[in-house]
């Protein structure tokens, strides 16, 4: 159903220096009463796998798995594309906690019902 | 909790990861009657949210999911596909 309060931020890239811009919108997109969703594509996937997002920190920002951490304990649904599993060659790799698989369906629907969708 | 709705038709998708579940739920649908009942067996973790969003899109109405551990069954009544959102 058509939300014009949703926004869905979808992560294509496993670069560290692009993990931060979606998180932080979703985040700010929360506190402004609205109804963020981020979803991890393709390469994005690598920021899910355990211990990745722990490396990966931008001059004095907290740490892409704190940075995750937070957006799911406000409630943001992260969402994560289940073809890029396989893609990666990962039908058997567990990711981070907290992350729902779903698939290219969702994508599609998701982006209809939302006010905005913005792409990383 | 099992449904006693009569099924029309089944589709076998143990194995198969996203897209093709739905693909196949697509075409089952295409070939039975406007009110009969498809019946589809799923262990992908992405089949539930994508058949469920699908269907709804579609004008089709999912009248089950049965959760049997290692995967789900799932009912989806065909809508009149006139009917879209």
């Amino acid at each position: 159903m058509k939300d014009e309060n949703a926004i869905l931020y979808v992560q294509t890239s496993g670069e560290p220096m692009r993990q931060y811009s979606p998180l932080v919108l979703a985040q700010t997109a929360k506190a402004m009463g609205l109804n963020p969703t981020v979803y991890y594509l393709g390469m994005g996937l690598t920021v899910l796998k355990p211990g990745a997002a722990e490396e990966m920190k931008a001059g004095s920002f907290p740490t892409v798995a704190e940075m995750l951490a937070k957006t799911m304990q406000m409630g943001i649904p992260v969402l994560v594309c289940e073809a890029s599993k396989q893609m990666l060659g990962w039908e058997t790799v567990e990711l981070i906690d907290g992350v729902k698989i779903v698939g290219a369906a969702t994508l599609n629907d998701l982006a209809l019902d939302a006010g905005a969708t913005m792409w990383f | 909790m099992s449904h006693r709705e009569p099924v029309s038709e089944t589709l076998d998708c143990i194995g198969l990861f996203c897209p093709e579940p739905l693909f196949q739920t697509r075409e089952a649908l295409d070939a039975i009657e406007t009110g009969d009942v498809l019946e589809v067996f799923a262990d992908d973790p992405a089949a539930e949210e994508d058949l469920t969003r699908f269907a709804k899109r579609a004008g089709h109405e999912v009248v089950s999911v049965d959760d049997l551990g290692d995967h789900k069954r799932f009912l989806i009544r065909k809508g009149n596909q006139e009917v879209r959102r």
